[in-house]
């Protein structure tokens, strides 16, 4: 279909680089995957163990007049039935609470939890319980939610403060970012383009259920809890903490080797800070496992309407935008506050506007708390944003690509929020441009089928929240390693990226590089899977740490060697004199008896600015709010059949502005982005409008695009353009040291990945046959209505 | 609320279509066979219908899953597998459209554990009936959701009580074959044609009953199947549309836009498309089920 992939090579890549920058498929959990034998905490159980399971609301809001749990705890077999009157009132995210106090709201809300021998037993228990409800309003308009009158108010008194217009009773934040005139600049354009946007809501459809086990350790009394995380340290471990109302000194928590999918999902703590509370109050190990229902309706991206203006000259020259933020967040805030924030940044990152105007606003409504979901808005906005480019490139009749192209911020220029981006974003795009054929005429259509195509270009922020954080390393005789970092596996293979980072370092095999478990007792902090800070953040600690172990083990030698320890160097486990490996000495010979090992210790520095970026103030010469943008650009080719509104993937083409680490489970993500394609053709959770359940939770009637559905991971097309590495913050003297990353390998990849997939469908499918969606997904119902054939 | 763990339940294997329906009688309606096993799975494990007393096993019957000929006609025993009905020589090399059929249905892993019966008589897969929550007409509730709720997959004719479409892909073809399903109860069996056996709310076997043979009385001169799927991999039919000309004239069966497969000849179904009366969200299903009529009419 395509043509195959070519082998991609760093430019200048330092010779004798062996593992990073390297296609090497290498992966120390791949047979585990692929054979089963892996074991998530699903597969895990201990002795004396309890099985939690959870009541849940079956109405979308309402008050809770009685719970009656005593013929539940009178069945043989259970050991603790639980309401919010048996738990102390901590809420998660300053409004979420363990189980639901007085109100319910949304859909399966949890409001009982069950503890029992087995999990039938569990199961029968949850049908005694019986819940007394007085319905009240349900509040799902998205707009009508975060007004001064909405048709309901959710939380009294409200727990949450909004930024600005906090008289708005269900407003959870709003952000307002003003950056020239926007009146000015709409009255300098030539061509002005105006729309609404609504994307419906979307889930993880994470392999495994949320699932977590509770325990007391009898030897020390502290409460150990297991349950997958993307961010171990940073949510995990001090929320546990909180709800369980002890201190982070009596709790430990853990996440097996391996996450079963996350994609935002794992950022909550959604099984433990409840199984926790039946352990608690029985003293038992407790696993529960959340069904495949409750998963999708307790977790999901949030509803979004987007209003966007943009204006632009008659030679394509951005004049103005105006861009206006609505966000459906569910019964609680959870990161709802932050994700109407940060999705400012789909424009600080890509595009040169002169006048630019935001307004956001984040509101409670009726139905699933938002959860963040890869791109953390990008996705979304993408779809209003790389749309409303292409028609207004349409409407001054200037080419697509070039309109985008000569918009686009590039490398070093100040950005609306005063940000100076380092951008390979041009790069990028006009490398998917030359691999789609852009300067060729497409191919026509045949009978029914009519041929688009589109190339988009969007960022993801990267914004780890991490200020320093730091590895451990502990070589051994062998030679190894064992690596001491909180590395959170969620399937990005991101333990082969680090062994390959040590081993580069260490000048070992990657196979003898061990990356612990993540656990609390032993696991520093080297940040969280969020924001794809991993393999820069966690990969640049560990480069150091090695960096540092080494040193102290040519210090080691260096008397023995007869030489300087700045003159050593080592391959394979040997020392030698630079230049003179026929004299080499093991690492054993320094690693036995009183010195085991030899530890380094790798500490990296990304300053924040913090303060900047929950004020938006835009004060000072320049200042950095973002550690840096990294930015994709995706082209596709479909064919569309005006007869059913079906809709073929011919071509996939995606382009990230990195030099990938590890360069197999790069070129991964890169190609397996078009799963989220879906989320441009069919796949929404479809709610039902009376109480906001979803109706379709199933693998099966989700319709998450398979392998088969899209051109596959063999004929797309992935690059990488070179990557300009990370922002200088402001007031470090340049350079700022932690600016190349790993070996030059600047940026994390994978949400970049899917940020175009949604707009490049309704793109392509709007140059294939001519209308314009504003509603994703883009269902064959929705084409043929627009065909006015039906 | 759908659950996940299975509740208790007795469990027989049959050694005789007598020892099935017998059991069956004895249990009534809290009775239920199982054959592959994947549809039952799925109301066992979301529990919108109630968990039976009792499942009575037919694989272990043996001879039921056979393809033979038998003087022109195609006899499928109930039992036989998904796939192995797509690979039998015979319906290979006299019956393609039936191979055809098989391998639009669900993905190759369901296919190897589900049986020509299953596919025939599973429950529909609306998504008001299949969750517990929604106690709708068709499990004996006062409303059927569809037409105030989201109804973009729902029927678009003879819809009477019921919006849900029939999912079965099978019968769909089976009906413009002509196919007589041969159907067992404790007190005998009786030949029904595939046209009178699917009713609004279901079709018309009794708790203690059966289906143990199809019967296809002739090879057709000329067939085809079309189903339009959202998800191509795996997917139920927006719509579906079988035509097949045989001695006895030409039939087009269409699926997905009932609850029952509509038949007729090729004019009479493109009429009864014409007066469809679709709900509030899926009129479009007309228009595929008109596209893939006259696709499978090419």
């Amino acid at each position: 279909m395509v043509e195959t992939k070519k082998e991609y090579t760093w430019e200048n890549k330092p010779a004798g680089q062996k593992y990073v920058g390297v296609r090497n498929s290498w992966n120390p959990d791949a047979v585990g995957v692929v054979t089963g034998s892996m074991r998530y905490v699903h597969d895990m159980s201990m002795p004396n163990m309890l099985y939690g399971r959870m009541k849940t609301s079956t109405v979308a809001h309402a008050r809770i007049k009685s719970i009656d749990t005593s013929a539940a705890k009178a069945m043989p077999g259970v050991a603790a039935v639980l309401t919010a009157d048996d738990i102390p009132d901590v809420r998660m995210f300053g409004d979420e609470p363990v189980v639901a106090r007085g109100k319910v709201m949304y859909y399966m809300e949890p409001i009982a939890l069950v503890a029992a021998e087995t999990p039938e037993i569990a199961e029968a228990a949850l049908e005694k319980i019986k819940v007394e409800y007085e319905e009240l309003p349900v509040g799902l308009d998205i707009e009508a939610m975060a007004s001064a009158n909405p048709p309901v108010v959710l939380h009294t008194p409200k727990l949450l403060k909004s930024r600005f217009y906090d008289e708005r009773p269900n407003l959870i934040n709003a952000t307002i970012g003003i950056h020239g005139d926007v009146e000015k600049g709409f009255a300098e354009a030539d061509a002005i383009v105006e729309g609404k946007w609504d994307v419906k809501r979307f889930t993880h459809m994470t392999a495994g259920p949320n699932c977590a086990i509770t325990w007391i350790d009898p030897n020390d009394g502290r409460l150990n809890c297991m349950e997958e995380t993307q961010s171990i340290f940073q949510v995990h471990y001090p929320v546990a903490a909180a709800v369980a109302n002890l201190p982070m000194s009596k709790v430990r928590f853990r996440c097996p080797r391996k996450i079963a999918g996350a994609y935002g999902n794992r950022s909550y703590v959604h099984a433990a800070s409840r199984a926790l509370w039946l352990t608690l109050k029985t003293g038992r190990p407790v696993k529960l496992m959340f069904t495949r229902d409750e998963t999708t309706q307790i977790t999901s991206r949030p509803r979004w309407r987007f209003y966007f203006k943009v204006g632009c000259k008659k030679d394509g020259t951005l004049t103005a935008g105006k861009f206006t933020v609505y966000n459906a967040n569910g019964g609680y805030g959870r990161f709802g506050a932050g994700i109407v924030r940060n999705a400012i940044f789909q424009f600080s990152g890509n595009w040169r506007f002169p006048n630019f105007r935001y307004d956001s606003f984040a509101a409670y409504t009726n139905e699933t708390p938002m959860q963040n979901l890869h791109t953390f808005a990008h996705q979304e906005v993408c779809f209003a944003v790389n749309q409303a480019m292409d028609m207004l490139a349409e409407k001054i009749g200037m080419d697509k690509y070039k309109f985008k192209r000569m918009n686009l911020l590039v490398n070093d220029e100040v950005n609306i929020l005063n940000e100076i981006v380092r951008s390979g974003a041009a790069e990028a795009l006009d490398l998917a441009a030359q691999h789609i054929g852009w300067d060729k005429p497409k191919a026509p259509g045949t009978g029914p089928w009519k041929r688009g195509r589109a190339i988009d270009v969007g960022n993801v922020y990267i914004n780890p929240l991490v200020e320093k954080p730091l590895a451990y390393v502990r070589l051994n005789a062998n030679p190894g390693c064992d690596i001491f970092g909180s590395v959170h596996d969620l399937g990005t293979q991101i333990n082969a990226t680090v062994a390959f980072i040590a081993a580069e370092t260490l000048k070992i095999p990657p196979e003898n590089c061990v990356v612990t478990d993540l656990d609390t007792d032993h696991t520093t902090f080297t940040g969280s899977a969020y924001a794809n800070q991993q393999a820069f953040v966690a990969g640049t600690c560990v480069m150091k740490a090695c960096q540092d172990a080494l040193r102290k083990l040519f210090e080691k030698a260096a008397p023995e060697l007869g030489a300087n320890p700045e003159d050593l160097d080592t391959k394979d486990g040997m020392i030698f004199v630079k230049g003179k490996p026929e004299n080499a000495l093991p690492w054993a010979k320094f690693m036995l008896g009183t010195t085991p090992f030899i530890w380094g210790m790798g500490e990296a520095w990304f300053p924040l600015d913090a303060e900047n970026i929950n004020t938006m103030k835009t004060e000072g010469k320049w200042r950095r709010l973002n550690l840096l943008y990294m930015f994709a650009a995706t082209a596709v080719e479909v064919l569309v059949n005006e007869e059913t509104g079906d809709v073929k993937i011919e071509k996939f083409v995606n382009v990230s502005d990195t030099r990938p680490i590890n360069v197999w489970a790069c070129d991964q993500q890169m190609e397996m982005a078009q799963n989220y394609l879906g989320a441009g053709l069919y796949t929404e959770m479809i709610q039902d409008q009376s109480n906001g359940a979803y109706l379709n939770t199933t693998h099966l009637e989700n319709k998450w695009p398979s392998a088969l559905d899209v051109p596959g991971p063999s004929n797309a097309v992935v690059d990488h353009a070179p990557s300009p590495g990370m922002m200088q913050p402001y007031g470090i003297p340049e350079p700022w040291p932690d600016v190349w990353g790993v070996y030059g390998g600047g940026k994390g990849i994978s949400e970049a990945t899917i940020v175009n997939c949604q707009s490049v469908i309704a793109n392509a499918i709007a140059d294939a046959i001519g209308v314009r969606f504003y509603e994703a997904p883009i269902e064959p119902r929705k084409i043929l209505q627009a065909l006015g054939k039906a | 609320m759908s659950l996940r763990f299975i509740t208790r339940f007795a469990h027989y294997d049959a050694k005789t279509v007598q020892e099935a329906t017998s059991l069956l009688s004895k249990y009534g309606d809290k009775g239920k066979p199982i054959a592959g096993g994947t549809a039952l799975m799925d109301i066992l494990k979301k529990k919108y219908l109630p968990t039976p007393e009792a499942i009575v096993n037919l694989k272990t019957i043996p001879g039921l899953d056979q393809v033979m000929e038998e003087g022109g006609a195609l006899k499928i025993g109930a039992l036989t597998k998904l796939t192995d009905l797509a690979e039998s020589s015979i319906v290979k090399s006299k019956f393609p459209v039936i191979a055809e059929t098989v391998k639009m249905i669900s993905t190759p892993q369901l296919r190897n554990m589900g049986t020509v019966g299953g596919n025939l008589c599973q429950q529909v897969r609306c998504w008001y009936y299949n969750k517990p929550d929604f106690y709708c007409y068709r499990k004996g509730g006062p409303v059927c959701y569809q037409p105030g709720g989201d109804n973009r997959y729902g029927a678009i004719m003879e819809q009477k009580v019921c919006n849900a479409v029939i999912p079965s892909d099978l019968a769909v073809t089976f009906t413009a074959l002509g196919a007589t399903l041969k159907v067992e109860g404790p007190d005998g069996s009786r030949d029904v044609p595939i046209k009178d056996f699917y009713v609004t709310l279901g079709n018309i076997l009794k708790p203690n009953e059966i289906v143990t043979w199809i019967t296809i009385p002739e090879a057709p001169s000329k067939a085809r199947f079309r189903k339009f799927k959202v998800r191509k991999s795996w997917d139920f039919a927006v719509a579906s549309a079988a035509v097949a000309t045989t001695s006895k004239g030409t039939v087009a069966a269409l699926g997905g836009v009932a609850p029952v497969v509509v038949s007729g000849t090729p004019d009479e179904v493109s009429a009864a498309l014409d007066k469809a009366t679709p709900l509030s969200m899926n009129k479009y299903k007309i228009q595929i089920a008109k596209t893939m009529l006259k696709e499978a009419m090419a």
